[in-house]
């Protein structure tokens, strides 16, 4: 039996353990016991096992403003890696007929650079509060708060929620 | 200056074309914020998407930076450290 033979042989039990940890450890809210970064390593396995792994189907970050772009219509570039993936548009004026880079389109490139940086903060910070909610009996605002943000994660996923 | 706030969504006039990113002020009126094209991989839908998230995503953030976070910090200090890096991001912050 080969090493590929012998890991597609072992596949089915290494997907189930790995459920029954992540279960064990969302169940018993300590989160902690396994390691954060262990426990998010464990549920990307299981959702590329399980296909789930489209959820990650966007250009890749960290995203930078890369700079203005020369094309009219066009304000700030937002780049990956060593490609320009997105521009801002600029702000028309119809005073002198021409187009601006305005401080809200630079803000707008900002908070665009950051969207991949963002939804991985929310992810943990969800995968945490989720635990945490059923054993501290969060109030009702608490409560509201991680449904808010469940629900910016999947419109970001283009789900709905 | 803040980003436009408000709801963005993703726009297309052809499946091959760009995709644009629209927002709408509360007159009703839209207009583009963004274009989004990653040439032939194929994934600017999912960047589209999650390029209109980003006012949501930045806004519950902030929510919970502030409601939560130190619930966030006492069980896990790098999620709170990366939490409190993205919004500095996109506030221009870094």
């Amino acid at each position: 039996m080969t090493f590929d033979e012998r890991v597609r042989d072992a596949a089915p039990g290494l997907l189930a353990a790995l459920k029954e940890i992540v279960a064990y450890d969302e169940g018993s809210n300590k989160h902690g016991d396994f390691g954060y970064e262990v426990l998010q390593r464990c549920k990307t396995a299981i959702a590329k096992a399980e296909g789930r792994s489209d959820v990650m189907a966007h250009t890749p970050g960290p995203w930078t403003v890369g700079g203005q772009s020369d094309n009219p219509g066009e304000a700030e570039e937002i780049a990956a890696a060593d490609r320009v993936i997105a521009w801002t548009a600029d702000s028309y004026d119809y005073d002198d007929d021409e187009g601006h880079i305005t401080q809200e389109d630079r803000a707008n490139a900002r908070l665009i650079a950051a969207a991949p940086e963002l939804l991985a903060a929310l992810r943990s910070a969800v995968t945490i509060l989720s635990g945490w909610e059923c054993t501290h009996k969060a109030d009702d605002g608490d409560t509201e708060t991680v449904r808010l943000c469940k629900a910016a994660i999947a419109k970001a996923e283009g789900r709905s929620e | 200056m803040a980003a436009i706030q408000g709801s963005w969504r993703v726009t297309a006039r052809g499946d091959d074309d760009p995709r644009y990113v629209q927002a709408r002020q509360t007159d009703g009126e839209e207009f583009i914020v963004a274009k989004v094209w990653a040439g032939d991989d194929g994934d600017y839908e999912s960047t589209a998407r999650l390029v209109a998230a980003a006012p949501d995503l930045y806004a519950v953030c902030k929510l919970l930076f502030g409601c939560l976070g130190e619930v966030i910090e006492e069980h896990n200090e790098v999620a709170y450290s990366d939490l409190h890096m993205a919004l500095m991001k996109a506030e221009g912050e870094t």
